[in-house]
């Protein structure tokens, strides 16, 4: 049972940097008929997105908003004790990129470094980790970055993903405070499901070939290749609303907390029918559901964080809140923080 | 949730104001069936059921009347 718990361990300060070119889903007409954009874009919650350019990384919006959060907080770079990078976009197969941003923030060669391997849960899933190495006495800082550049591995042809994502980074600083209460995390995983969101080739067990490059046209009219994304829409929402709202409940319980005392939730931006769903099975207020989906779009990991940055910057205040991811993997993640005095910068753009 | 309530349910769901919608109704012929009307029915059913389809379920869905039968007529009063 990945069931954690921490005291005076917490969230500095976060920053998010997001591409400045916009794509706006109005405009996307070549692929649907104007009534079914019309309904696509109510359903989804999706307006516009932010692409990244060609020869843009996640890690480079990742190192602007780390600069940023760094040097607004007045953070020695040779404090940070641990460096963990969030993506599945990263910039090679091999090294780290996590290893490679260690030198281009021109941290210490003592920093940890390492990489972790997910999307939509990968925000929380790297703030428990962030959150674990930091009970060590002699680590009091840990960067978290998170980034992605999803809308690279999407078909412009694939009615499902085409028009849902977006891209850029961020970064937490993790510390250790007194002013901090407690924090609860809940970790899951569903291996049974791993084909609802996936790309098939490109790794090992299907290496990529001029067979897996080659777009096919599948019996719904989408046309995708083997290392883009497919997305099983119908499973997705039936494992959200399967195993989330009581993920949130399980949390609530083992922290001994009321839905009531809980200022705000933050879920993975995913779709704003199925979190607006989710919300109600709760019985929780929406107008305390924070959404940056208009604006950006799904943004697999960074989804969290960047909406916390959009859109809670002038609310937050000695906040508790729950951040819930989840989704490719399957893989779910839910976290209860107590947001002391938290500092967040201005969103940027790179 | 009794058959009627549910068809009424599905009809506003599906924006279906000046179609006719019965059980006989074959989903896969109107233009409404889409994959969005998916999400709005999964949910009606997760409100209303407490139950899921999966896609493959979903994938043998005809008439209304199959939908139906793959959410139960036991669950139905």
């Amino acid at each position: 049972m990945a069931f954690l718990k921490f005291n005076k361990i917490g969230i500095e300060g976060i920053s998010a940097c997001i591409p400045r070119k916009i794509v706006r889903n109005r405009e996307c007409l070549e692929l649907f008929g104007e009534q079914a954009l019309k309904k696509s874009i109510k359903t989804t919650g999706v307006i516009e997105r932010r692409i990244a350019n060609e020869n843009e990384c996640a890690s480079d919006y990742c190192y602007e908003a780390a600069v940023k959060l760094l040097e607004e907080l007045k953070i020695d770079r040779n404090s940070i004790d641990i460096l963990i990078f969030v993506s599945q976009t990263p910039d090679y197969r091999i090294p780290a990129t996590s290893i490679v941003l260690q030198d281009r923030l021109g941290l210490s060669k003592s920093t940890a470094a390492l990489d972790i391997n997910l999307g939509c849960s990968g925000y929380v899933y790297g703030l428990s980790v962030a959150f674990a190495y930091s009970l060590q006495e002699s680590i009091n800082r840990v960067l978290l970055l998170v980034g992605d550049t999803v809308s690279k591995f999407i078909s412009h042809k694939d009615k499902t993903t085409a028009l849902l994502f977006g891209d850029g980074g961020t970064a937490t600083l993790i510390g250790k405070n007194s002013k901090f209460s407690n924090s609860y995390f809940s970790l899951n995983s569903d291996g049974s499901k791993n084909s609802a969101l996936k790309i098939k080739a490109g790794g090992y067990r299907n290496p990529s070939s001029t067979g897996t490059l080659s777009p096919i046209i599948h019996e719904n009219g989408n046309i995708r290749n083997d290392e883009q994304l497919f997305m099983d829409g119908t499973e997705i929402f039936n494992f959200t609303i399967r195993e989330v709202p009581n993920d949130i409940k399980r949390l609530l319980e083992y922290s001994n907390t009321n839905i009531e005392d809980i200022d705000f939730i933050v879920y993975h931006q995913a779709n704003k029918f199925i979190t607006d769903y989710l919300t109600k099975k709760l019985k929780y207020p929406l107008n305390k559901v924070p959404y940056s989906l208009s604006k950006y779009g799904n943004t697999s990991g960074l989804s969290i964080p960047l909406t916390i940055v959009s859109e809670l910057k002038e609310k937050i205040n000695n906040n508790k809140l729950i951040l819930c991811g989840f989704g490719v993997g399957l893989s779910w993640a839910t976290a209860l923080i107590d947001f002391s005095d938290i500092y967040i910068s201005d969103l940027m753009q790179l | 949730m009794k058959i009627n309530e549910f068809i009424k349910e599905l009809k506003e769901t599906l924006e279906l104001e000046n179609v006719e919608l019965n059980e006989d109704t074959n989903l896969r012929n109107l233009e409404e069936y889409d994959s969005l009307a998916m999400l709005s029915i999964i949910a009606i059913i997760d409100e209303n059921f407490g139950k899921q389809l999966s896609a493959q379920q979903f994938a043998d869905v005809t008439t209304v009347k199959s939908l139906i039968e793959k959410i139960g007529l036991d669950s139905f009063g």
